[in-house]
């Protein structure tokens, strides 16, 4: 019975995602593929994935751009913001590995990966939607349904509260 | 209210909406002239490095650059490839694909040339006339002469310069062209020899 | 794009082609040995022999296989894109003889028989007066049969055998593949290029397919190279040359040789590509460019001067020896002196290094024990 609800919990939340895009310091262009993935070509919003940009209220905090110094620890506040469950994609060559400002010469706090955990990381400089969209889709309505079993297995009798 | 919602889905329309989310998905085709990551075909690469050398993602303390030079060719890091398609450019043996850009490149870095000048290595005696003219230094000389077809703008002065007769050859790609015109010279100066 | 020129005449340059040529037709005895051997079927015999010279391909069987030497060899070159022709000299098989017939009834009514004359071996002479064919004294002149005025003689020939040249080599690098060698080869010889060179048992060696190959892929396997332009030639001027040979050493074509009698080089007009290595090489700036007919003529002249010398230097040796007896002798007695001083003197010069090392051991000990006390004051001091 308890896993019939957990298993109708994960069901649900992976039918409706909300999601915040985060831009630390990039050049904006994967922000524009993201909004791509919401015009009609795209439609990321047929998934049941609404851009909510509201850190307290969203399930999937989506990060672009190299994480600058002014950015690192505003980033970490703005995870901490985000409700369980949560999900992190990077999008980008920033944001995945820093890009092209993460070499000699540059002043980055590196990859997203290193401040923060993350789940999907999309690279492309930018990507393209699809791909964008495909990570999203494929990623995280998974995440959301193993969630509670997976937090089950981790907190033992807190399950399910 | 309810009743409406209902009926709404119950439409032709609104079922198939219904339906259509989370339907079978299915990726896009990309658009025309997307540039994709490049695609290395390490049985062409010659590992020059010319295309990590152009790679404008360096390395970093705890990253790679976004194209390596490996034992067998470049390996390519994408997480860190910002699909700028220069490594595409200077490759030159066209060996890097970067989506549709690949044969814009290739006509650009290896432009068809309308012929070939080649050194008849039976007939080359070595003196290097042709490497002082050459002024693309598409000419090496070691025991015989060899060009670089690469290099080479068909300047023909290596040709003009050649004491000995036939010894460099231009050899157009129009080889119909020139079996046929060489048969007709050969048939015109044998009929004046006979006439003469 | 680049205007792409065809050097046709540069390639001209290179070609040789030969050709066969009736020469002496009234020669002619209508054998059919041409027609037999010839792979292309250019030649008709009737009363007479006929040459189609547009089927022809040159391939000297033909002309080797004639006992009447009617037909001639030549060379066709196209040096300074004119056309030259020159003969070239084939070996003559040996004809062999199958049968000799003669019709002794008409024989016997003639009066002068001409053919006894004609015969150089006496064969006809038997064959008429003894009735005896000999075949093996027969060499197959066929005179008789030329000279015989009622045709009374025929003589069988057997196809001799035929030498023919080796195949042409492939430079599979400069092939282009436009298969014009596999349409003009008479014998399907080249039907492997280019997967490799020419089937020498196939190949009759008439080089047609050399000339017409476009990129000259197929060579003579004699092919050599040849200069561009032969208005002009290097030449060495014998008062410049110092005879250090550096020039013979930097030709690469071998053009340079050393005269025997005043073991000076010279530079073969012919043989030169003038490539200009050995003006380069020369330390003494004695090599340059003169028109080819001066320098032809200068080392004719040359030649015509070493010729002299030789022979003068011949006549002197033997009046030298009537003289004052075998110069051999005389330089051996010498030699033997020569060496037994050479002998004395080394072992004086031996001696006096011995003597030399002696001393100068005994000087070296000398330093170094004074050089150790001196040492061992200081230390002390």
């Amino acid at each position: 019975m308890r896993s019939l609800l957990k298993r109708l919990k994960g069901f649900v939340r992976s039918r409706s995602i909300h999601v915040t895009v985060v831009n630390t310091g990039g050049c904006n262009g994967c922000d524009i593929e993201i909004l791509a993935c919401y015009t009609y070509r795209y439609d990321l919003e047929q998934y049941g994935i609404y851009y909510h940009n509201n850190p307290r209220k969203s399930d999937v905090l989506i990060v672009t751009g190299p994480v600058t110094y002014q950015w690192r620890e505003k980033l970490e506040r703005l995870y901490r913001k985000v409700p369980e469950p949560k999900a992190v994609v990077a999008v980008g060559a920033c944001a995945c590995s820093g890009g092209i400002f993460n070499q000699e010469g540059g002043r980055v706090c590196g990859p997203v990966r290193e401040i923060i955990p993350v789940d999907a990381e999309v690279p492309g400089c930018p990507p393209r939607p699809e791909e964008i969209v495909s990570a999203i889709v494929e990623v995280v309505p998974r995440l959301f349904r193993a969630w509670e079993f997976r937090r089950g297995s981790e907190h033992g009798a807190e399950a399910g509260g | 209210m309810l009743p409406d919602y209902l009926g709404q889905i119950l439409t032709r329309k609104g079922g198939k909406r219904l339906l259509d989310a989370h339907s079978p998905r299915r990726i896009l085709d990309r658009p025309p002239r997307f540039r994709d990551f490049p695609r290395i075909d390490l049985d062409r690469c010659v590992v020059c490095g010319a295309c990590a050398d152009a790679c404008p993602v360096g390395e970093a303390e705890n990253q790679p650059p976004a194209l390596e030079m490996g034992d067998r060719g470049p390996v390519l890091h994408r997480e860190r490839c910002i699909r700028c398609g220069l490594c595409a450019e200077v490759c030159p043996v066209g060996a890097i694909e970067v989506g549709t850009l690949a044969e814009e490149v290739k006509e650009r870095v290896v432009p068809s040339k309308p012929a070939r000048v080649v050194v008849d290595r039976d007939l080359c005696v070595g003196c290097g006339r042709c490497q002082e003219v050459c002024p693309s230094d598409a000419i090496e000389v070691d025991e015989t002469a060899s060009v670089d077809p690469e290099r080479c703008v068909l300047c023909e002065r290596c040709i003009q310069a050649c004491p000995v007769a036939g010894a460099i050859k231009l050899i157009p790609l129009d080889v119909e062209e020139l079996a046929r015109r060489w048969t007709e010279h050969l048939k015109e100066a044998l009929r004046r020899a006979r006439e003469g | 794009m680049v205007e792409v020129h065809f050097h046709l005449d540069d390639r001209l340059t290179n070609v040789r082609v030969n050709l066969a040529r009736v020469e002496r037709p009234e020669e002619c005895v209508a054998c059919g040995l041409c027609a037999e051997v010839c792979p292309v079927g250019a030649i008709e015999v009737e009363d007479r022999v006929r040459l189609d010279e547009g089927r022809c391909v040159g391939c000297s069987l033909c002309v080797q296989a004639c006992p009447r030497r009617v037909l001639r060899y030549y060379e066709l070159t196209f040096e300074d894109s004119e056309p030259r022709t020159r003969p070239v000299q084939v070996p003559r098989a040996e004809p062999e003889v199958r049968s000799i017939r003669v019709d002794l009834d008409v024989c016997e009514e003639c009066e002068g028989k001409p053919c006894l004359e004609a015969c150089p071996e006496d064969v006809m002479r038997r064959v008429i007066e003894e009735h005896v064919i000999d075949l093996d004294a027969c060499r197959g002149c066929l005179e008789c049969v030329k000279v015989c005025p009622h045709g009374a003689v025929s003589i069988e020939l057997d196809v001799p055998e035929l030498e023919t040249r080796d195949p042409p080599t492939l430079n599979r690098e400069l092939c282009v593949e436009c298969d014009r060698c596999h349409e003009v080869c008479p014998t399907g010889a080249t039907e492997n290029v280019p997967a490799g060179s020419p089937d020498p048992d196939a190949c009759i060696g008439c080089y047609v397919c050399v000339a017409h190959c476009p990129t000259e892929a197929l060579k003579r396997p004699d092919h050599r190279p040849r200069p561009r332009r032969t208005e002009r030639v290097y030449f060495i001027d014998p008062e410049l040359c110092i005879g250090c040979r550096i020039c013979y050493e930097a030709c690469p074509v071998g053009a340079v040789e050393i005269e025997e009698e005043t073991r000076m080089p010279v530079i073969t007009p012919s043989e030169c590509v003038r490539c200009g290595l050995c003006a380069e090489a020369c330390p003494t700036s004695a090599i340059d460019t003169v028109p080819t007919d001066r320098a032809e003529r200068e080392v004719r002249r040359a030649l015509v001067g070493n010729a002299f010398l030789r022979t003068l230097q011949e006549l002197l040796r033997s009046r030298a020896e009537r003289e004052f007896g075998s110069l051999e002798e005389r330089e051996r007695r010498l030699r033997r002196r020569l060496e037994r001083k050479l002998e004395r003197r080394l072992k004086r010069e031996a001696l006096r290094r011995e003597v030399r090392e002696e001393v100068e051991e005994a000087l070296r000990e000398l330093v170094l024990r004074v050089g150790l006390e001196h040492g061992e004051d200081l230390d002390r001091g």
